[in-house]
């Protein structure tokens, strides 16, 4: 089982960040206080969405075939993804 | 199967609704004149001794001109993206349940029972002796259906403005009600001026 990249803190639900990156290789570790990108904010079903969006070269009607969804119910869905962005873009703005 | 039943809109397409609604209009329009009954506004049904080929064809077209062209204008305002395809899909779906109704009049019997209980209350006669228990009973029993059905038919009509305008607050679900009773108003007007 692929494991899941937390993005809230399981105690107080904040968002979470990155403190710690390490080599793979030669262990190094490299300590910060790093955000995360916004595409690493949003859910996996949302990211999993706006790859299928990249991959039919934004072809809404297609994805909606893909799918087995009406293409509003697409429409709906990536409008509502940016909206979501646009909130957690203008949250670490103003941070 | 719950999903057919109340929300179309989320999974097929608008072509395939729109198939699905013209031909179920024809079919209504069909069985309206077969049932003598006309649709005078866009939440109404009523039964008629004799009916002319014409009135519930015309009836039916101006409650759907009605209703796509204000829930258009107001789909438009809550979210600019709005199609009138899905607002058109929408309504021809969303009368459906309302040609379930007409089998309520079979043989013109809900016809002459609520006839029967007009004229008697008009002569001022409460005691409703002319009505039977049995046809009392049908009545009840049409209403109970008939209300079932009109909030299976509106909950349609929501569930595909819904995903036609993505609507999610408060303000649009006050707006979808003024909406329908705006459409009520106009075609009613309209189809007692036209019609």
């Amino acid at each position: 089982m692929k494991p899941k990249l937390p993005i809230h803190c399981p105690s107080c639900e904040s968002s979470l960040s990155v403190t710690q990156l390490s080599c793979g290789n030669c262990s190094t570790a490299v300590s910060g206080n790093y955000s995360l990108p916004l595409l690493l904010q949003i859910t996996e079903e949302e990211q999993n969405f706006i790859l299928q969006f990249f991959l039919t070269s934004g072809s809404l009607k297609e994805m909606a075939t893909q799918m087995g969804n009406s293409y509003p119910t697409v429409r709906n869905k990536l409008d509502d993804i940016i909206q979501k962005i646009n909130f957690l873009k203008s949250n670490s703005e103003t941070v | 199967m719950m999903k057919l039943l109340f929300n179309p809109f989320e999974r097929y397409s608008e072509k395939q609704l729109v198939f699905v609604g013209i031909i179920s209009t024809i079919v209504g329009s069909l069985m309206s004149i077969f049932f003598n009954s006309r649709f005078d506004g866009i939440l109404d049904l009523h039964f008629v001794e004799k009916i002319k080929i014409h009135e519930p064809i015309i009836d039916l077209l101006i409650d759907l001109f009605c209703l796509v062209l204000i829930l258009f204008l107001i789909g438009r305002y809550i979210n600019i993206k709005t199609r009138i395809i899905d607002i058109i899909s929408a309504t021809l779906i969303s009368k459906i349940p309302f040609y379930f109704l007409l089998f309520q009049n079979i043989d013109g019997i809900l016809f002459r029972i609520t006839d029967k209980l007009t004229k008697s209350l008009l002569t001022k006669n409460y005691s409703l002796e002319t009505i039977t228990t049995i046809e009392m009973a049908y009545l009840v029993f049409s209403g109970i259906i008939g209300l079932a059905l009109i909030i299976w038919s509106i909950t349609l009509l929501f569930n595909g403005f819904k995903t036609a305008t993505n609507a999610k607050n408060t303000k649009s679900i006050l707006l979808f009600i003024v909406a329908v009773i705006l459409s009520e108003v106009v075609s009613k007007i309209l189809i007692s001026k036209f019609n």
